[in-house]
Formats: C-alpha cells, structure tokens, sequence
C-alpha cells in the first residue's frame, strides 16, 4: 500500500471492464502515489492491459470512476479530456514507433501535435535529442525503428513518452521480450526517469525481477474470479501475501492442485 | 416434426445474425464516412492535424507513383477495343469507325473503371495494409493518446489524395488508351493517323468528358475510402492485415462497378 499521505495522482473507484457480455474485471479500486512505480500484475489474459486501455482512455469502461488529480477522465468530455490525456506519456508494449518515421521525428511528433506552439522545429529537435540521449540513444536520432533492436525500439518508445513531461507515465510490459541484461537497464531507467520527473508511473508486468525492482505499490488481477485479489508492493506480497496463487505467481511456482493457474 | 421446426428457427436466427451484422458494418461506414466530413471541416478551417511530409509521400504514391501501371494496363485496354471493334467493323467496311468506338468507350467508360481497378488493387490495397499494421502495431492507440484523430491523421490525407489523383490519373489514361487504339488503327487497318485523330476528335464531345471525370472522383474517393475502413476494423494480428487487403480489394472493385452502373443509369435518363 502507499504511505504517501498527499493527495493521490491517480484513483480507480469500482471500475468494471467488460467487452460486450464478457467480463474481464470488476470492483477494481486502487490509488496511485504521486512519484510512485504502481504494478499491474497478474496471469496473462486477466486483463492487465485492458486496465490501462481504460487509464490511458483508450477503452470506456462499463462502469466506474478513472480520477486524475480532481478529474474524472470519463466523465470529462472534449477540451477538457484533451487536458488530461495531455498529462500521459504512453509506451506501448510493441513501442507503437511510427515506421516511416525516424526516431528523431517520433519522439518530436508529441511536441509539434501538443506541445508549445512557440517552439521552433530546431529547438523540438534539439529537445527530442536530449531526451534520446537521456535512454542512450543518441547516436540513433536518425534510425528508422526497423534498423534498430527490440530494446532500442523500447526506449525510443519511453523518450516519446517523455517528450512532453508527463505528470502520468503508463508502460505496458517495458521488459517484455528483452535479454536481461537490456531487461535490468530498463528498470533502471525507469527508476531514473520517476526520480527526475517526479511522475507517476503505472507499469503493466509480469517479469518478476522488474516488479520486483521497481514496484513501489501494485494490483494482483485474477483472470478466475474477475477481481483483483491482492494489493501492495510486490516485495511485501511475496512476503506476506496468503492467496496460494499470488504466492505460487510471485515464487513462479506451480500452484497447488485445485487452485487456478491463472488463465481462464 | 419438432426436428423440422428447429431447424427453420435455426436458419431464421442465422439470417437474423447476418442482418445484424451487415447492419452493423453499415452504421461502421456511416460513422467514419460522417468523421471523415467533419476531418474535412477541420481542414478547411485549417485545424486539422497530420503530418504533412507522409500526405505528401501519399499524394505521390498515389498519383505519380501510378503512371506506369496505368499507362500499361490502359494501352492495352485502348488496343484491346480498337481489336474488337475493327474485327466487327471491317464485316460492314466501316473500320475508320474504330476511332469512334476507342474514344468513346475510353473516354466515357474504360479510361476511369481501369484506372479505378487498377487503384483498388494497387493504392486501396496499400491503404489497408498500411492502416491495418499500424492497427496491430498499436501505432493507431499511440496517436488516440496524443489526442489525435487517426481519421485526421491518417485517413482524411488519403481519402483527399486519391480522390484528387484519380481524375488526373484519368485524364492521362484516356490519352494513352486512345493511343493504344490509335496504334492498333494504324498498324491493323491502315487508317492514317490524321484521321483517326479528326475522327476521335468529332466523336468526342465535353459531355464524355464531364462523365469520366465524375465517375473517376467518385472512384477516387470509394477505393481510398474502402482501403482506409478495411485498414481502420482490422484485427490485430498478422493474418489480420491480409484480410483488410483482401476485403479493401473486393470492396473498392465492386463498389467501382456498382457506381458505375449508376452512373450509367444517370447519364441515360438524363440522355447523356
């Protein structure tokens, strides 16, 4: 749990999240620590990444509340969900870099669509080589995101995601299919970049180092019973966490019979 | 009896489902063809946003960059017909008719449904496989939360590009496919090319004109139009992208045809 006794960057209130008649989760309740690593956590297909479609106002949710600072994101309309959506910084679990575009130009893309209409084309490109620089790419402003590896697409996906200094930052499964050397130096950077920008930080995982080394508070999504079944930092579930399949989740064990593995 | 009884509510239900699908990829098309509007409103009040370095790639690959597979496919199409027509013509010794027959039939009907099909398969193909892998990319969620419309962003500057392009590309195309009947006269009928010119020239009137060009900007906008919303449904996975194309294909050739159709319906009532 979060001891942070200010005001809450983010707080989910009941939210329910369904496609069509499905269900995929309900009373989902959790609050996000201003300058805190919150982990999504659970088996996969438990809809972790649906969770932060509906953060990220990609998705509606069927019911329930999304709250930045005062605002509740769905039930602002227009201009004023303009306003919240500008506060994010969004790196997609593909990276979701535009393909005809270098680098450079990715994370500049953010500043020409949102960012201050004063800035010049020399000073965005001039900030967007700062920030690449910053995740050690600074060599590669000019790459096409097919020239360069699946680790660099990850991190020129988070200097997008930085280019308009975000108050809110959510990364789906930054770690997800890279070597774990590439792996270790992500979290650092994370842990790096929630220093200096002070943002919240919302990661979807389940690389156990990386919650592991990053989370600071989290939500355990179970995919059988649709709601989320443990809450906290992942250090102290693995300590104390009863939930045999949390326990078995967090250890990467194999449950104990007649306790669900997770998938539906 | 009760066998029988199910079965026919079965099939009913599955006609049902199938109305109901339909219905539903209708309301689809109305709601992007009304954002695609309002895109377009917000052009015109110079607030729409897209990058204007990819429309312009666009706009070339969709016009200039279709020169040589138009000019090929409607040369052909010109020699094609003024074949057809001299075989017939020379039975009634009317073979300097030919020039008659390529004008008219490019002109007012060849020139803009080739160029259309050959768009369909060729800039409609490229439109859906493009979206549809940005789809599966998660490019398209990216820019929803950059607060950007992906019809904005992606579709109005294709839509606007190709429907641009086409008449233009029409234009061209009925001059290559009456030289490609001009090259059949010449070589097969010995018919001078003055004459096959003149003749060209007194068959022709503005009216062809005017109706090929419709026909094309109508083309235009439904094969850029069906590329863009096969691209924009399509799922996210591999196999995913080779349906839209497919679908944005089938669509945009038989849409051409069907406009087509009504067009030709139009222009013999009003005795065009």
């Amino acid at each position: 749990m979060s001891t942070s006794a200010a005001a809450p960057a983010i707080v989910v209130r009941g939210l329910r999240m369904a496609y069509g008649s499905k269900l995929i989760q309900e009373q989902v309740s959790f609050e996000v620590a201003k300058g805190s690593v919150f982990i999504i956590m659970g088996g996969s297909g438990c809809g972790k990444s649906t969770l932060l479609k509906h953060l990220i106002g990609l998705n509606p949710p069927a019911a329930g509340q999304v709250l930045y600072g005062e605002s509740d994101y769905w039930a602002a309309e227009g201009v004023a969900q303009d306003a919240i959506r500008r506060r994010f910084g969004v790196l997609f679990q593909g990276s979701a870099l535009f393909s005809t575009m270098t680098l450079a130009e990715n994370v500049m893309l953010p500043m020409k669509l949102n960012g201050d209409r004063r800035q010049t084309a020399a000073e965005q490109r001039e900030r967007a080589e700062e920030l690449l620089g910053l995740v050690g790419l600074a060599a590669a402003a000019d790459l096409l995101p097919n020239e360069i590896s699946g680790g660099m697409k990850k991190r020129a996906g988070l200097a997008r995601a930085l280019a308009l200094e975000p108050e809110y930052l959510f990364l789906d499964e930054p770690s997800a299919g890279l070597d774990p050397i590439s792996s270790r130096k992500l979290d650092e950077l994370i842990l790096d970049l929630r220093a200096r920008t002070g943002a919240a930080v919302v990661v979807v995982t389940h690389e156990l180092p990386s919650l592991f080394a990053i989370g600071d508070d989290g939500i355990f999504l179970d995919a059988e019973s649709k709601r989320p079944i443990a809450r906290g930092a992942p250090k102290q579930l693995l300590e104390s966490c009863d939930h045999p399949f949390v326990h078995a989740f967090l250890r990467r064990e194999v449950p104990p019979e007649g306790v669900n593995d997770g998938s539906e | 009896m009760i066998h029988r009884r199910r079965e026919r509510i079965a099939a009913l239900a599955a006609l049902g489902r199938l109305a109901l699908a339909r219905f539903a990829v209708l309301r689809e098309v109305a709601s992007l063809l009304g954002e695609v509007i309002l895109a377009l409103g917000q052009l015109l009040r110079g607030r729409a946003r897209f990058d204007r370095a990819d429309a312009w790639a666009v706009v070339q690959a969709s016009g200039a960059g279709a020169l040589g597979v138009v000019s090929l496919v409607n040369l052909l199409v010109g020699a094609i017909l003024a074949f057809v027509g001299a075989v017939q013509l020379l039975k009634f010794g009317a073979g300097m008719f030919v020039a008659d027959l390529v004008s008219i039939a490019t002109v007012r009907e060849m020139a803009a449904v080739i160029t259309a099909v050959v768009l369909s398969g060729r800039t409609g193909a490229a439109f859906a496989a493009r979206i549809a892998t940005m789809q599966g990319n998660e490019e398209i969620d990216a820019l929803k939360t950059l607060g950007v419309s992906p019809v904005e962003f992606l579709v109005l500057p294709r839509v606007l590009a190709l429907t641009l392009m086409t008449p233009l590309l029409y234009a061209y195309a009925c001059a290559v496919g009456l030289l490609g009947g001009w090259a059949v006269a010449a070589g097969m009928l010995d018919l001078s090319t003055h004459l096959y010119w003149d003749r060209s020239a007194d068959a022709l009137a503005g009216t062809h004109f005017v109706l090929g060009a419709s026909k094309s900007l109508a083309f235009g906008f439904l094969v850029a139009f069906a590329g863009c919303f096969h691209g924009l449904r399509a799922g996210r996975n591999a196999a995913a992208v080779g349906e839209a194309t497919t679908r944005a294909v089938v669509s945009g050739i038989v849409g051409v045809i069907v406009i087509d159709a009504v067009f030709a319906l139009c222009a013999y009532s009003l005795d065009i």
